[in-house]
């Protein structure tokens, strides 16, 4: 069993949220809680649409008494708190704010994000859409493995390609960031020819992204 | 490109009304036709009362049959509404200005960065005389719009770009601004030298760009800013402020922002202003790989994902360059091709996006301080060759090749106006002409013909391929053409369609081994019910794959570019704009 949670820092771009979901996990872990799931959802609210998670969470060992919905988010909200992670990197897309966290009934952190932290749990329920940052099998995608271990080793469904023929044995270079979309109730993930006959994933977890760098 | 320029462009000013657009409060209603079409379209103002670029317009109009003769097709060429004022004019001739042979063909690249960019660092007269010496004929200044060029640079690079001109008396230098679309990508906005050219930027950067309005977010309020943008450039000309204006979209699947519906907004907003986008980015060095000392990025810098702001039903193909070219223009069947299917033109460009170019040996200024200065200071010399740099000089390896009936900023801007162009990369072509034939008549690129159905059109090809070295010092090979042919179907019911299904590549030339020149007609049947329309594409043949809409469409189309592992060189396209032919009552 898990308890789902959703999360928003008004995030603009997903691989902003990379870092500060690194670090809440790693928070999360220490308590016994690790998430099996990570997805970023995109959510409409208010002015325009960002980003916003939710996490699946172990529940706690038999022995311990569950946490409450409340105190859970109050769990999640520390996690989440700002000296847990730094910026990625200087350009003006919105960076991580004070995570808004939703858990059952109860809410915690930052009342603006309320809503699209609830919105983040409506998407995952609806499953038409997302993108997983943590999943079963994520860490043995790492290093270059061959394309058939992403079915074979993860939750990811099926790998598709833009643009080339593949084999089973193709290797991936993974570059440590593998991250399927949800596609018609599958996790799906994309590759792209990569140099020396490899692929990648489409996924590139530094693309220069804007012209505004200092 | 030999030419002989005209330098009599004189600016007569007489009448300084400098009237205040101060604010944004021009709101138009965008569900109708612009104030500007309804001025072409009223037969009722003669022809000499027109502004230039209104007078292409309805030149335009008259040649696809809206005015006059075929006001029958009025529907697939115009916004609704046009037909019933146009349909009063009765020309029998059917012909536009713009199916006139061009005179001169003119080089340029309308996307080039400054120090007065917070990602750039070159002088203005650094990108001017790199792009003249690689065979550039006009090229327009593009820094970035920021609360610091607004306040700053749009007023400091104009003495730059007019001791450019003063030095290079044969090339035409314009300012323009790389325009932060509101809720979309970037764009070019390119206006005719003037007395109030700087005034006229400044005022649209303050009033329409996005990042100085705060204005990115993907809403509909910041939509409609950005055809409020489009309509200040065209009130600006229509009040003889200034005496052109263009607007082009750059980049325009990097990011997925820039909708379908978007598009089709802006063009129709004032298709004399909004003119075409980038059928392919800069950054063309990018995605040469590190083993070969390049970057080893993505070419084009084309390696994102879609976010939040994005349109979702761009697939992820669409973010990647194929061939070095943007999606929409590689992809036979996709948007550019479901716009041209409605009866409406839209062009291409390609340029250079030169930032920081790869292997140059300049660094920025040292003691700069952007945020304070609103530009850096002079380059210096760094001793070493810029190996992470994924751009360009200008010339060096994009050319936007515009068709004029004589050189000049005018003609420049009327030759994008009326889409007579084409691109090439490494200098793949010599030249290019390219011709539909119907009984007496012709039509080149950009043009539009009208004749009765059952009529034959012939397409006839004058390709002169490469006859020197380009700039990477090889003669390149051309070795495949492509005729992509579609019928026009008209006006689409949804906004945001991005593929038309009966544009497909309808014949192939190998010219593999013609270093002289090539000759290829082709016949490209019957004018039919609604007409068609027609444009090249062609290749060194070194990388090809089927296109994203399967092999019946286009079997030998470009390649999805290899992260990593791209060499520009290596990969040659061309293409053109289209030629459209409508029937007439």
């Amino acid at each position: 069993m898990t308890r789902r949670v959703g999360v928003d820092q008004g995030v603009s771009d997903a691989l902003d949220a990379e870092p500060a979901l690194r670090a809440a996990c790693g928070r999360l872990a220490e308590r016994g809680l690790a998430p099996v799931w990570v997805v970023t959802h995109v959510v409409t609210d208010g002015d325009g649409a960002h980003i916003a998670y939710t996490l699946d969470l172990p529940d706690v060992a038999s022995s311990d008494a569950a946490p409450s919905d409340a105190d859970l988010a109050a769990l999640v909200a520390a996690a989440f708190a700002p000296d847990a992670s730094g910026p990625a990197h200087a350009h003006d897309h919105a960076l991580p704010g004070p995570a808004a966290v939703v858990v059952g009934g109860a809410s915690a952190g930052a009342s603006a994000g309320f809503h699209g932290a609830a919105l983040a749990l409506e998407a995952r329920a609806s499953g038409t859409a997302g993108r997983a940052v943590v999943y079963p099998g994520v860490d043995a995608l790492r290093g270059v493995v061959p394309v058939a271990q992403v079915t074979d080793a993860s939750a990811i469904d099926a790998v598709s390609s833009l643009g080339g023929a593949f084999t089973p044995e193709t290797p991936l270079q993974t570059r440590n960031h593998v991250r399927p979309y949800l596609q018609g109730g599958r996790w799906v993930l994309a590759v792209q020819p990569a140099i020396g006959g490899t692929l990648v994933p489409f996924e590139d977890p530094a693309p220069k992204r804007c012209c505004q760098d200092k | 490109m030999g030419h002989d320029h005209d330098h009599g462009h004189t600016h007569e000013h007489g009448h300084h009304h400098d009237h205040d657009h101060s604010g944004h409060g021009h709101h138009h209603h965008h569900e109708e036709i612009s104030e500007s079409e309804a001025v072409v379209v009223d037969l009722g103002i003669p022809d000499k009362e027109l502004s230039p670029h209104q007078l292409g317009r309805r030149g335009f109009l008259r040649a696809a049959g809206v005015l006059g003769a075929g006001a029958a097709t009025a529907s697939l060429v115009t916004a609704s509404g046009v037909a019933t004022a146009a349909a009063e004019e009765a020309d029998s001739s059917g012909r536009g200005t713009n199916n006139k042979a061009p005179k001169v063909w003119l080089a340029g690249d309308h996307h080039i960065h400054t120090r007065y960019s917070s990602d750039g660092m070159y002088l203005v007269e650094d990108q001017v005389q790199h792009g003249v010496a690689y065979g550039l004929d006009w090229m327009v200044i593009t820094d970035h719009g920021s609360e610091q060029h607004v306040r700053i640079g749009v007023e400091n690079v104009n003495p730059e770009i007019q001791a450019s001109r003063k030095r290079h008396p044969n090339a035409f230098i314009f300012q323009g601004l790389e325009w932060n679309i509101p809720a979309a990508e970037h764009g070019t906005v390119i206006v005719h030298p003037g007395q109030h050219e700087v005034s006229v930027m400044r005022r649209f950067e303050e009033g329409f760009d996005g990042r100085v309005r705060s204005a990115t977010g993907n809403t509909p309020a910041n939509e409609a800013l950005a055809r409020d943008g489009i309509m200040f450039l065209s009130d600006s000309v229509k009040r003889k402020q200034i005496d052109d204006a263009l607007f082009l979209a750059n980049h325009p699947a990097r990011n997925g922002i820039d909708s379908p519906h978007e598009v089709r907004g802006w063009r129709d907003t004032d298709p004399s202003i909004a003119v075409g986008w980038e059928g392919a980015p800069g950054h063309q060095a990018a995605g040469i790989s590190t083993t070969q000392l390049g970057p080893g990025s993505a070419r084009g810098y084309y390696g994102n994902a879609p976010g939040a702001n994005s349109f979702a039903g761009y697939p992820l193909e669409s973010y990647r360059t194929w061939g070095g070219f943007d999606f929409y223009t590689a992809t036979v069947g996709g948007l550019w091709d479901s716009m041209l299917a409605e009866g409406k033109h839209w062009g291409i460009s390609a340029n250079s996006d030169s930032h920081s170019n790869y292997l140059d040996t300049a660094q920025r200024g040292a003691g700069s301080d952007f945020n304070a200065k609103g530009f850096y200071n002079a380059p210096e010399y760094s001793g070493s060759p810029n190996t992470s740099a994924g751009d360009y000089w200008p010339g060096f390896y994009s050319r936007t090749v515009v068709g004029a009936n004589k050189a000049s900023y005018a003609n420049v801007m009327t030759g994008l106006r009326n889409h007579c162009v084409w691109v090439d990369h490494g200098r793949l072509l010599e030249s290019l002409d390219v011709r539909v034939r119907l009984n007496n008549q012709e039509a080149h690129l950009g043009g539009v013909l009208t004749a009765r159905r059952g009529q034959r059109a012939q397409l006839v090809v004058r390709i002169v391929p490469a006859q020197f070295p380009n700039w990477a010092t090889f003669v390149p090979k051309l070795a495949k053409v492509d005729v992509i042919q579609g019928r026009v179907t008209g006006p689409v019911s949804d906004a945001d369609t991005l593929h038309t299904p009966e544009t497909k590549v309808v014949q192939t030339w190998d010219v593999t081994g013609r270093t002289d020149v090539i000759e290829l007609t082709y016949d490209l049947g019957e004018v039919g019910d609604t007409g068609f329309y027609v444009r090249l594409r062609g290749s060194d043949g070194k990388r090809t794959q089927a296109g994203f809409y399967g092999s019946s469409v286009d079997a030998t189309g470009p390649a999805i570019d290899v992260v990593g592992d791209a060499n520009p060189w290596q990969d040659l396209w061309f293409y053109t704009n289209a030629i459209f032919v409508l029937p007439r009552r």
